[in-house]
């Protein structure tokens, strides 16, 4: 059983029974407890009220499965014809860790006197279904709390401890914490944050928002005890300090600056008549905050290395202590047709760690990539249960072995890696639709019947697609593999720079026409030999002929441009008017080549001088 | 699974080929060729990476596994995958749209002058235009030898490349944001305002919501979802249909 009390509101409790104290009454303790049935998980309302001259803290009994949840204080004080009487309610909210019936004996008060027992009778609960993973709706987790608290506990205000199951751990290890802060009971304090872990060496999971509250003695020393239960992991091999310190603001009445009047009045002999009972500060002294920070002892904590050498293969950095147990559902297939392959890994350790890669792919069996879910046991989360799922589909028929499937971590305890395997499994397997056809295939494009078209199944889904033999695609985008860019921009470059050697090739081909001014003047040389047989020959329209051949040559090797593009309208543009006489020439050759004029041989002569004086004044130009 | 609940499924074979099929397997095989004739290390690797290698009916099988687990997330990022391998593919589009009815997830319009471009699969497209580009710089380079009785129909050839290499390379970058989309696997994700555990919740993403992946930062992912907004959700909650080769390894094991 554990009980509890509230941080000590009660501010008015000791004027109530000082001034109660003075003036005589009637003592008397009641409790009431409300409902008096209930279920787990409910609670009831314990109100116990100390009526009289002298005011005594309650005792709470303890009962074995009811839990005592301080609620509140209540005090009232009446004067009636001279008769003083104060009533102090104290409220406890009683909560039931299992069914049954309870009694909860006469609680005492001091002198006041006890009250009458009371029964509480507790049924099943509906028992409502808690939210998976969630960690407020756990219980927390069990940290047997062997360590020494210190020496000089009762002498001590407040003080911080933590609580773990071992003090040595194994990097990776999650062990569950409790962290305990103990304040005096009547010491007015206020927590300022959660604990806080100092220390590289730890990592302490997220704190829960509501932490537990009892009381406990220490030495015949009441002290409240305020409990938060997590996980702590070791991050790094070594022997550390597990430091944790925790913010408070206790509030310190400071005695009021007055001076005692009987005192004064009778001087320094006479007896104290009371007024310097503490219950005065309460109402004239002043209150100030001080903010304090409570530590832990910083005890020691070794931490060791998982050792590498017999790591196993499949060792995921799982520490602490598991079992794998496996199934199959259901125990009958068919080819083609998914199974679920359930792993159960059980244990304490860090679950986060814990994984598998189920069942391998083989001949036998498609595998596919398992999903795990995680249930805790309790809200540190180092116990439980992490399931995976797998979806595996059976290739042949027949009775079929599910293969072992290993699991491995490293035990702590025993700081040896352990390897645990699932038992083999026999699934008997039909032979399905899907399998490939025995018998080949020869019908003929007429014979063969026009496939069905598929139907999406009950579950809304159209059915599976055989697998084709190669596996060939890819689904990474081909634009963004530098081969494929490079290749592109290789074939890119190739058309644009082909495209310009073309270019430049037929360009310099041109170029290359050009005749030099050797070939030019012989060309020149040769249409002035054939200008003078067609003169002999008396053949006016080959001597015109031959006699422009030569003026293009010859201009063609000044202006640096091929013979045939020497035309009459190039001749005017580039003599701008001037060369009358090479225009006549070339004008009178197109005139015979058309007209079939004739010219007698003076005439001829008279145009091979003019064409060889023309010749001269182009060559000395 | 209950066979009583779930009927077995029977298998059929690839949907029969039309011509955008055909078309489609035979780039991709010429992709292939490509790749392996190209990339060194593809033939080296072909097999031993089974993320490398897959299949748009191991992508649907495994799309339909998926969502008969009731894992909508992973559901329909296979049926999406399979979708890029195979366009057009009813069973995969009859399944996909069963299962974003499921998980109450609208399916991404396109816009109609952006239908063209999804003719083909992504890198169908692009080995497309590569192939156009590499066959018109082998009529480029081979114009010589061509016999002149033949130079008009290379020329019409040549034309009709370039307009593919063209039309490859305005479909590509039509799609371009595409690569960027990933699907939300986790169970359920919420989108924060910047990338850090503690940073104030923005909005709830759904599993198998279509989002783009716009930046990395850390452990998280900058997301813009169908609607405009954005947000930083863990990457670990999301997964890219066409995946670069950091992200793929988390690729099913066939």
């Amino acid at each position: 059983m554990k009980h509890a009390t509230s941080s000590p509101s009660a501010a008015g409790l000791p004027l109530v029974a000082l001034l109660a104290s003075a003036l005589s009454a009637q003592a008397a303790v009641t409790a009431k407890l409300q409902p008096e049935s209930l279920r787990v998980g409910e609670s009831a309302r314990l109100a116990i009220t100390v009526q009289g001259s002298q005011y005594t803290e309650p005792e709470v009994p303890d009962v074995p499965g009811l839990t005592f949840t301080p609620g509140g204080v209540q005090s009232s004080m009446s004067m009636i014809n001279g008769v003083v009487s104060s009533n102090v309610t104290r409220f406890y909210r009683v909560t039931a860790d299992r069914a049954g019936n309870f009694t909860i004996p006469a609680i005492t008060a001091g002198s006041s006197g006890s009250s009458q027992p009371l029964s509480l009778t507790v049924t099943q609960g509906s028992g409502r279904p808690s939210a998976a993973g969630s960690r407020s709706s756990q219980p927390p987790p069990r940290v047997q709390d062997k360590g020494q608290l210190p020496a000089d506990a009762q002498d001590k205000l407040a003080f911080l401890r933590v609580v773990l199951p071992k003090k040595e751990l194994t990097v990776g290890e999650l062990v569950p914490v409790a962290i305990k802060a103990y304040i005096r009971a009547g010491v007015t304090v206020s927590r300022n944050g959660l604990p806080t872990l100092n220390s590289d060496a730890f990592t302490l999971n997220k704190l829960p928002d509501r932490a537990t509250q009892v009381q406990e003695n220490i030495n015949g020393v009441p002290y409240i005890v305020v409990t938060w239960t997590s996980s702590l992991s070791a991050v790094k091999a070594g022997e550390y300090p597990l430091n944790l310190t925790m913010p408070l603001i206790a509030r310190v009445r400071e005695r009021a600056a007055r001076r005692n009047p009987l005192q004064d009045a009778f001087g320094e002999d006479l007896p104290d008549a009371g007024f310097d009972d503490p219950i005065f500060d309460r109402f004239f002294g002043r209150s100030t905050e001080k903010d304090l920070t409570m530590h832990t002892d910083g005890e020691v904590v070794k931490i060791s290395e998982v050792p590498v050498e017999g790591r196993p293969a499949d060792f995921s950095g799982a520490v602490g202590k598991f079992g794998i147990s496996g199934s199959v559902d259901p125990l009958t297939g068919t080819t083609g047709d998914p199974l679920t392959l359930k792993l159960s890994i059980t244990g304490e350790g860090n679950f986060n760690r814990v994984s598998t890669e189920g069942l391998s792919a083989g001949n036998n069996w498609k595998t596919y990539e398992p999903a795990g879910s995680f249930a805790a046991r309790d809200s540190s989360e180092t116990s439980g249960t992490k399931t995976f799922t797998q979806s595996i589909v059976p290739l042949k028929a027949g009775l079929q072995d599910v293969p072992p499937v290993s699991f491995s971590f490293f035990d702590p305890d025993s700081k040896k890696f352990v390897t645990k395997t699932t038992a083999p499994l026999k699934i008997n397997i039909r032979q399905g639709a899907a399998a490939p056809a025995a018998a080949p295939v020869q019908a003929t494009a007429a014979a063969a019947p026009v496939p069905e078209a598929p139907k999406p199944g009950a579950d809304g889904l159209m059915p599976d697609q055989t697998l084709p033999a190669v596996a060939s695609s890819t689904l990474r985008p081909l634009v963004r593999t530098p081969w494929f860019l490079a290749v592109n921009a290789a074939m890119l470059a190739a058309l644009v720079l082909g495209s310009a050697a073309r270019r430049l090739r037929s360009r310099w081909s041109t170029v290359r026409e050009l005749p030099p001014h050797e070939a030019a003047e012989k060309a020149v040389a040769e249409s002035v030999s054939a200008m003078e047989a067609a003169l002999q020959a008396r053949d006016a329209p080959r001597f015109f002929e031959a006699a422009r051949r030569a003026v293009q040559e010859r201009l063609g090797a000044q202006w640096k441009i091929p013979a045939a593009r020497v035309t009459l309208p190039e001749i005017r543009s580039r003599l701008n008017g001037q060369g009358g006489e090479v225009r006549a020439l070339f004008e009178t050759a197109d005139e015979i080549a058309y007209s079939g004029r004739r010219f007698t041989t003076p005439d001829l002569q008279q145009w091979r001088e003019l064409v060889k004086t023309q010749l001269q004044q182009l060559a000395k130009a | 699974m209950n066979p009583s609940t779930v009927p077995a499924p029977s298998v059929r074979p690839l949907r029969s080929a039309g011509i955008c099929g055909s078309l489609t397997r035979l780039i991709l095989l010429l992709a292939v060729c490509l790749g392996g004739l190209f990339h060194p290390s593809a033939a080296r690797a072909a097999g031993s990476d089974p993320a490398e290698k897959t299949s748009a009916a191991a992508l649907y099988n495994e799309g339909n596994a998926a969502q008969r687990l009731g894992r909508a997330g992973p559901a329909i990022l296979h049926y999406e995958r399979a979708l890029q391998l195979a366009p057009g593919d009813p069973a995969i589009l009859h399944n996909l749209q069963a299962a974003r009815g499921k998980a109450g997830v609208a399916a991404p319009a396109v816009p109609v002058w952006k239908r063209p471009a999804h003719w083909l699969s992504f890198n169908g497209t692009a080995t497309l235009g590569s192939v156009s580009l590499l066959l018109l710089c082998l009529l480029f380079f081979s114009a010589g030898l061509v016999p002149p009785m033949l130079r008009r129909l290379v020329k019409g050839a040549s034309f009709l490349l370039v307009l593919t290499v063209l039309f490859s390379a305005a479909a590509v970058a039509a799609r371009w944001t595409e690569l960027d989309r990933a699907i939300i696997t986790a169970t359920e994700s919420a989108a924060r305002i910047a990338p850090a555990e503690n940073a104030a919740h923005a909005f709830d993403l759904k599993s198998g919501e279509l989002v783009l992946a716009e930046a990395v930062h850390g452990t998280f992912t900058r997301i813009r979802a169908a609607d405009g907004r954005t947000g930083w959700v863990v990457s670990t909650d999301l997964e890219k249909i066409l995946p670069t080769a950091a992200d793929i390894p988390k690729q099913a094991r066939i």
